[in-house]
């Protein structure tokens, strides 16, 4: 198995093949109540726990209103930020660039310019290099909350240039990335761009399944190669998804068999 | 949870997960939904208890909203005499009143979104000075419709305003619904509105059996883990009534359950892990439950726990009815029965025959759906439920089996209940 760090949610790692590629990015495809956040905060609670480098990228909220959800789900993101495991973009609202770095919140204050939001990428990128340089950790992990607000704001063509340059940023490091997307917001070709650019993609839906919604995920491409799953059933517990699917391994084994 | 306002609508704030916690929610509708009861209700539950409304109209002017308003019950002349809402009229042009000195504040370049946009930044101000004098308790915001404020300004510019709106919402920790009908637009439009909003509230109109019954469905709340299936509902006094019983214990079921690390769950209190590590399997969310049991002491805690919460609700669903034990006859008593349980989702109830210490009953569309993991899971619950309701009804100690289940082929379950002594 190459290296691969684990998600943080008990079955996902089975379903993408073994855990998160390192140096791979992958697309989280949400759609309204399937609860991503409580998929970032499972995400950034391992991380933490593995002595990561986190950072987050904030584009549907203020930093302020981020960080206070993510605690309220218990994630001890307030004292990452001050021990300086956890970075915090706020691409939400404009602030005072800090060319210093030594706040554990980025923020520019052009924020609808997108070279400025280049900058910053590139800023987060010498942070992440100079923390692992420092031995304090053992590798970086990123997400994007959310893509869709990238594209909203830049526009197609100036976000695909900057996710571009982003998974190079990835691919260099011992980094793993999620960018989090709602795919109905936009056009085909936009969604399959981004696929297309993404090592990985998981999907999040809510169906309806005889009259009763379900909410599942599947793995839609990995880059750990031959893995995809079908659809398998999950619901929040406890702040935290819980993949309901008794027969993962088994699953999984036969899919390998039928390979 | 001491901040969750209350949407104004009985049985909504349960299946919302407790109420309504300060953020943007949108209200999804079709024709013949009546929406309006609910933006009354919404207002009327704010007025009442001491928020600043403001009521944005696009969908007509500002006299009609008023007229309408009172129609449904809600007389808003008072309040809008003594500062408790403000209307922002963008249906029609009017004088724009920098000094924000009336209640109806309106702009004499309506078709410009830059005008608009100066309105939203006066009512934040408006709203700043309102929340600093402490008269007030919360800011308490309708749009009626934002489908008209994306015809008006198509959705670029609509959007950049949304997000503005947004924006100020989340400083005032204010509460805001928007009234949208997703029918109007593409997909994406509504996608990306649905984006901003931190809950999404669904009502439909939907044939069932030949027959049109409203539905509501919280399609996302803010509230992490929760949202919910199609609950219907009857406007009935010109008030939204949800049609179920159920929508609050089963939620509040869920807040007792706990996510332990290593990914089992556990019943807060219980010594009994409901699933362990390795075989995952058991989960109950609201409805589409589906809790696989394999130990039988847990097993046990679920039905006990649910034979309390259906004995107390049926006694609720009572006091409600104002009917009393005592009178009703015998064959009264199992329509009750039949009332609750199929008001309350869990299916559509029959009693198929009965006598003083036996019951048996079909219940067709049983939420199991005919899936097997899920029927398994769910059964202690159900079964509780029955219980307690019958223990409610025809007094002793119940107990209930099912003897049948949708997931062996067939069109029902089957339970029956049986008087122990």
């Amino acid at each position: 198995m190459a290296d691969s760090v684990s998600f943080g949610i008990p079955g996902i790692d089975k379903l993408i093949g073994g855990g998160l590629l390192s140096g791979s990015s992958y697309l989280l495809e949400v759609e309204p109540g399937t609860e991503e956040l409580a998929f970032i905060a499972s995400y950034f609670d391992e991380g933490l726990r593995q002595s990561e480098v986190c950072a987050l990228v904030t584009l549907d909220m203020p930093h302020e209103q981020m960080i206070e959800k993510l605690s309220s789900l218990g994630v001890g993101i307030r004292e990452a930020l001050g021990s300086g495991s956890m970075i915090l973009v706020d691409l939400w609202g404009e602030g005072k660039y800090d060319p210093e770095r030594k706040s554990s919140i980025l923020m520019t204050e052009n924020v609808s310019d997108p070279n400025s939001v280049l900058r910053i990428y590139y800023d987060l990128a010498m942070i992440r290099e100079a923390k692992l340089k420092s031995g304090r950790f053992h590798g970086s992990r990123i997400a994007v909350c959310s893509l869709s607000s990238e594209i909203m704001t830049y526009k197609f063509e100036p976000t695909y240039k900057l996710a571009k340059l982003g998974l190079n940023l990835v691919r260099q490091g011992k980094t793993v990335a999620i960018q989090v997307a709602n795919p109905q917001m936009f056009d085909e070709t936009v969604v399959a761009a981004f696929e297309h650019l993404n090592d990985g993609i998981l999907v999040l839906s809510m169906k309806e399944v005889k009259g009763r919604f379900q909410r599942f995920v599947r793995v839609k491409q990995s880059p750990i190669f031959g893995f995809y799953t079908d659809e398998v059933p999950y619901d929040i517990v406890g702040n935290r998804p819980y993949l309901l699917t008794p027969s993962n391994e088994k699953f999984l084994n036969q899919k390998r068999l039928e390979a | 949870m001491s901040s969750h306002l209350s949407s104004g609508v009985k049985g909504l704030d349960g299946i919302l997960g407790g109420g309504m916690p300060p953020g943007n929610y949108l209200l999804e509708i079709e024709p013949g939904v009546q929406e309006l009861a609910f933006v009354a209700a919404y207002l009327d539950e704010g007025l009442r208890n001491g928020d600043f409304c403001v009521l944005v109209v696009y969908d007509m002017p500002h006299e009609d909203m008023i007229e309408k308003l009172a129609n449904l019950g809600l007389d808003i002349r008072a309040s809008l005499d003594s500062g408790s809402i403000f209307i922002v009229d963008l249906w029609s042009e009017g004088k724009y009143d920098s000094e924000h000195t009336g209640p109806i504040l309106m702009t004499d370049k309506l078709s410009d979104p830059n005008s608009i946009l100066r309105l939203f930044y006066d009512i934040s101000a408006v709203d700043q000075v309102k929340m600093d004098s402490g008269k007030f308790r919360t800011i308490r915001i309708v749009t009626v419709s934002l489908s008209s404020q994306v015809m008006n300004y198509k959705f670029e510019p609509s959007y950049r305003m949304d997000k503005l709106s947004v924006s100020m919402i989340r400083q005032r920790k204010a509460l805001s619904l928007s009234v949208f009908t997703p029918k109007m637009f593409e997909e994406t439009v509504g996608a990306a509105l649905e984006h901003l909003s931190d809950g999404v509230i669904v009502l439909s109109l939907k044939e069932v059996k030949g027959r049109f019954q409203r539905f509501i469905r919280v399609k996302q709340s803010p509230m992490q883990g929760f949202y919910s299936n199609e609950v219907p509902y009857e406007i009935m006094d010109n008030k939204p009534h949800l049609l179920s019983a159920f929508t609050e214990p089963i939620s509040t079921f869920m807040n007792q359950l706990k996510a332990e690390p290593d990914g089992s769950i556990r019943l807060l209190g219980s010594r009994y892990l409901l699933a362990d590590k390795d075989f995952v399997s058991a989960v109950m969310s609201y409805l589409t439950s589906r809790v696989k049991v394999d130990i039988k002491g847990a097993q046990e805690e679920v039905y006990n726990f649910s034979k309390e919460y259906g004995r107390a609700k049926f006694k609720e669903f009572l006091a409600s009815t104002n009917i009393h034990l005592d009178d009703v006859d015998s064959k009264m008593l199992f329509k009750m029965f039949a009332a609750f349980f199929s008001a309350s989702g869990i299916g559509i109830l029959k009693v198929e025959n009965f006598s003083d210490n036996h019951v048996s009953l079909k219940v067709a569309n049983c939420i199991c759906g005919g899936d097997q993991v899920i029927s398994e899971a769910i059964n202690p619950y159900i079964r509780g439920a029955i219980a307690g309701v019958a223990e409610c009804l025809f007094n002793g100690q119940w107990t209930c089996t099912e003897t049948r289940c949708l997931s062996d082929g067939g069109d029902y379950c089957e339970f029956e209940c049986q008087l122990v002594r």
